[in-house]
């Protein structure tokens, strides 16, 4: 089973995002901080991750950053999630090298569709 | 008792002399030589001087004692022996009288010398009494100038004291003003050190005064004490309360504003009396100048303030409601979807109906954010040329379907060869996106809708009654596009209403298709940017007719346009601009351009733009930079304009049309140095160059 790590400090989110993506057969691990998230994502080694950029302790930008130059985790693709529109985010996003962009309010079917497109 | 002096070695002359004189109204003094004489013509009680034309060297005498006795208006009379008389002794004196002396005739001589002298006199201190006026109105003259030129009260009262020190030869001056509670100023001003004594007895004096025609009650350790002193004499102190004063309160609008107290060690005359007068009430008109544009001030900070305010608060909000948005849209579509058990058709319902409120929201979020975005100057834009069939192609393919279901047929009518136009292509879709689905949302079933391109001259906008003012500079040509529907239509009176802020016309039907309210203001302000119009024709019942006018902008004119968009930018971001504007000669070899940047004043960057024409024989160039990073010039940015002006005197073969630098962290001199922009192209009587 393909593992996907959710960083959100909103737990609604969270819930939501492991519900629909358990439901289509994915194992979902959750984290409600940047810290937590980066140490999971270094632990368990995720097939995909979702970000989201605005958290506390350590932001979105940064974890994807940290990851994305690091050649053992270079490989995992990173959905950033933003309440930010795209053309903000698209500058500071070009540097840190998330794959994916979803800004909110997002529709859980397009998350779905760009996590299939990554998983299969 | 009239003096007189007679310059002889002679003792028998001066005996005949001291004998005539006795008789009458005279002192006799007598002189034997040169340095004795001059002792007498330096007095200022001497008023003749007699001379013995017979004494040895008397012309150099005559010429050596002329200019003193001049100044000091000493009259002379020279004795002159019966025989062999030397002519040119008359030249240095003013009277004569012939040996042998007739007593009567000298002594009617010197009566008449003595007249000429007591007029002379009077003449002189007229003279000077003018010399003095003319110098107090050159100080009020100079004073009134400079109270003209300053808004600040404190530098105000600093002139008039200043003024009436120059003025009046003050020893001693105070002004006691209040500006806020809890801000009193003394300011004081004098010839000599004031010593602390000196200080709590003016402080004191000053409260006192201010008492008796004020009620407030200030207090002595409130005051702010503003001394300044020229140091040059030590001798006052207390006792200069014993000089001659002036008082007078300073009064702006009838109403009282603080004090103010002149000391002079000499009596103060009547001129020097309505001089002291003219000065303080000269300064109660920049007062209140200064007093209003104070307020004004305040004011529009604080309504700067509001509306950043404001702008922050709607983006803030609406990102913070982008997430609980979220949730509940996610939410509900997880439930409508099945994932968590069969749901009843009422449920389906009522979900579907939260749904469709929900993208309802975040439609109305998208919009409060944009607009938030335009109003604080930070919309980003990307223009592009591009041909302005495509945007409008694409949205009639994206809305297509949405029309179908209300069996609404869209059709294009497209100019074909239309000019590339300059566009945001991303914003004009939205604009476009806007006016079509309000078209389908108003028309109704089985209607159409007509988009159609086409290509107008601008006075097709500057005759179009919609408009009461456009803007001064426009483009010659427009590309219009038309969005016409046979709706509701819209009533005469709500025509203008549609593209204002939450102004959505109250109509059933309008309540029942939802929005924002804002799309049409965003299309308006959107318009805007792009130097384009918006407007609509409609008709109750019948339908309207949307229409939009983009320009057909010349290479200049998108120059002017970026331009623009990046002083905007560089004020809002806070990073600095500068521009200069040329219109040069074509010579052989180097630019103007090449040459200052040569000279290591501008580091040719890549954010230098710069636009080139070429024109009647004459090179019309353009360059500005904005920096993002860090400065671009390698000297102060201001010293910029004082650089152009300095190259336009070195090289008049070159005409500098423009000059301006921005730095918007300098806030003094923002504002001034914003170039307008309606003069950046223009003749050189129109210029505006900073220096």
């Amino acid at each position: 089973m393909k593992k996907i790590l959710i960083v959100d400090d909103e737990t609604d989110i969270l819930e939501i995002l492991k519900f629909v993506l358990e439901a289509q057969g994915y194992e979902c691990i959750t984290a409600t901080d940047g810290e937590m998230g980066l140490s999971l994502a270094r632990e368990i080694n995720p097939d995909l991750i979702i970000l989201d950029v605005m958290m506390p302790k350590i932001n979105g930008y940064k974890i994807s950053r940290l990851l994305k130059y690091d050649n053992k985790y270079k490989d995992i693709p990173i959905l950033m999630i933003t309440a930010r529109s795209q053309e903000e985010d698209k500058i500071i996003g070009e540097e840190t090298g998330a794959d994916e962009y979803i800004t909110k309010p997002f529709q859980v079917d397009y998350v779905v569709e760009k996590v299939k497109s990554y998983l299969g | 008792m009239a003096k007189a002096v007679l310059v002889s070695n002679d003792n028998n002359l001066i005996d005949e002399v001291k004998n005539i004189i006795s008789s009458a109204n005279y002192e006799l003094e007598t002189a034997k030589t040169l340095e004795d004489a001059e002792i007498y013509t330096a007095s200022d009680e001497t008023d003749i001087v007699i001379f013995d034309a017979l004494i040895p060297d008397i012309m150099s005498l005559l010429r050596t004692l002329k200019l003193q006795m001049q100044s000091k208006d000493i009259r002379s009379v020279i004795i002159l022996p019966g025989k062999n008389i030397n002519y040119d002794c008359l030249k240095y004196t003013n009277n004569y009288i012939q040996r042998p002396i007739n007593g009567n005739l000298m002594l009617a001589t010197l009566n008449s010398a003595m007249q000429f002298r007591e007029t002379f006199k009077g003449l002189s201190k007229n003279n000077n009494d003018l010399a003095k006026s003319l110098y107090q109105l050159n100080v009020l003259y100079s004073t009134s100038t400079q109270l003209a030129g300053s808004l600040d009260k404190k530098n105000l009262i600093e002139i008039m004291t200043d003024g009436l020190d120059r003025s009046l030869s003050l020893s001693l001056c105070y002004a006691l003003v209040l500006n806020e509670v809890n801000d009193i100023q003394l300011i004081i001003k004098s010839l000599f050190p004031i010593s602390v004594k000196l200080e709590n007895a003016i402080k004191l004096r000053a409260l006192l005064n201010y008492k008796n025609l004020f009620s407030i009650n200030p207090k002595m350790e409130d005051i702010r004490v503003i001394k300044s002193s020229k140091d040059q004499y030590g001798e006052y102190d207390l006792n200069v309360f014993g000089f001659d004063n002036l008082f007078a309160p300073i009064n702006i609008k009838n109403k009282f504003y603080g004090i103010i107290e002149v000391f002079r060690d000499s009596d103060f005359m009547p001129d020097d009396t309505k001089c002291f007068s003219t000065l303080v009430k000269q300064v109660s008109l920049p007062l209140e100048s200064a007093i209003l544009y104070e307020e004004i001030k305040d004011t529009n900070m604080k309504l700067e303030r509001l509306e950043r305010l404001k702008s922050e608060f709607i983006s803030i909000v609406s990102h913070e409601l982008k997430t609980p948005l979220t949730s509940i849209n996610s939410s509900v579509d997880i439930i409508l979807k099945g994932m968590t058990g069969e749901i009843s058709e009422a449920t389906e319902k009522f979900l579907n109906l939260a749904k469709s409120n929900v993208k309802r929201l975040s439609a109305i979020i998208y919009d409060l954010l944009d607009l938030s975005k335009i109003e604080a100057g930070k919309m980003e834009f990307r223009f592009e040329r591009t041909n302005i069939n495509l945007p409008v192609e694409l949205v009639k393919n994206t809305l297509d379907n949405l029309a179908k279901e209300q069996n609404i047929t869209i059709n294009l009518n497209l100019a074909e060869n239309l000019d590339l136009v300059y566009i945001d292509t991303q914003r004009m879709e939205q604009v476009l996106t806007n006016l079509v689905s309000n078209a389908v949302k108003f028309t109704r079933e089985n209607g159409t809708i007509e988009i159609t391109s086409s290509r107008i001259s601008a006075d097709e906008i500057k005759n179009n009654p919609f408009f009461d003012s456009l803007p001064e500079k426009m483009s010659k040509e427009y590309v219009k596009i038309a969005v016409k529907d046979n709706g509701i239509g819209i009533a005469p009176e709500n025509q203008y209403k549609v593209f204002e802020q939450f102004k959505q016309i109250e109509n059933s039907l309008s309540r029942k298709v939802g929005g924002s309210g804002l799309g049409l203001p965003i299309a308006k302000r959107l318009m805007e940017a792009h130097k384009g119009f918006i407007w609509l024709e409609s008709e109750l019942d019948k339908g309207s007719t949307f229409y939009l006018a983009i320009p057909l902008m010349s290479e200049s004119e998108i120059f002017e346009l970026s331009l623009e968009q990046d002083i905007q930018k560089a004020k809002t971001e806070h990073v600095n601009i500068s521009l200069i504007g040329l219109r040069e000669n074509i010579l052989d070899g180097e630019s103007l351009i090449d040459r200052i940047c040569d000279e290591h004043v501008i580091r040719k960057t890549s954010c230098f733009h710069e636009y080139m024409k070429e024109e009647d024989g004459k090179r019309y160039y353009y360059l500005y930079s904005v920096d993002m990073d860090s400065f671009v010039f390698d000297f102060e940015i201001r010293k910029l304009a004082t650089y152009i002006n300095e190259m336009r005197q070195e090289y008049p073969e070159y005409d500098i049309v423009y000059s301006a630098a921005l730095c918007p962290q300098d806030g003094e001199t923002a504002d001034v140095l914003i170039p307008k922009l309606n003069n950046f192209k223009g003749d050189r009587d129109e210029e505006n160059i900073n220096s």
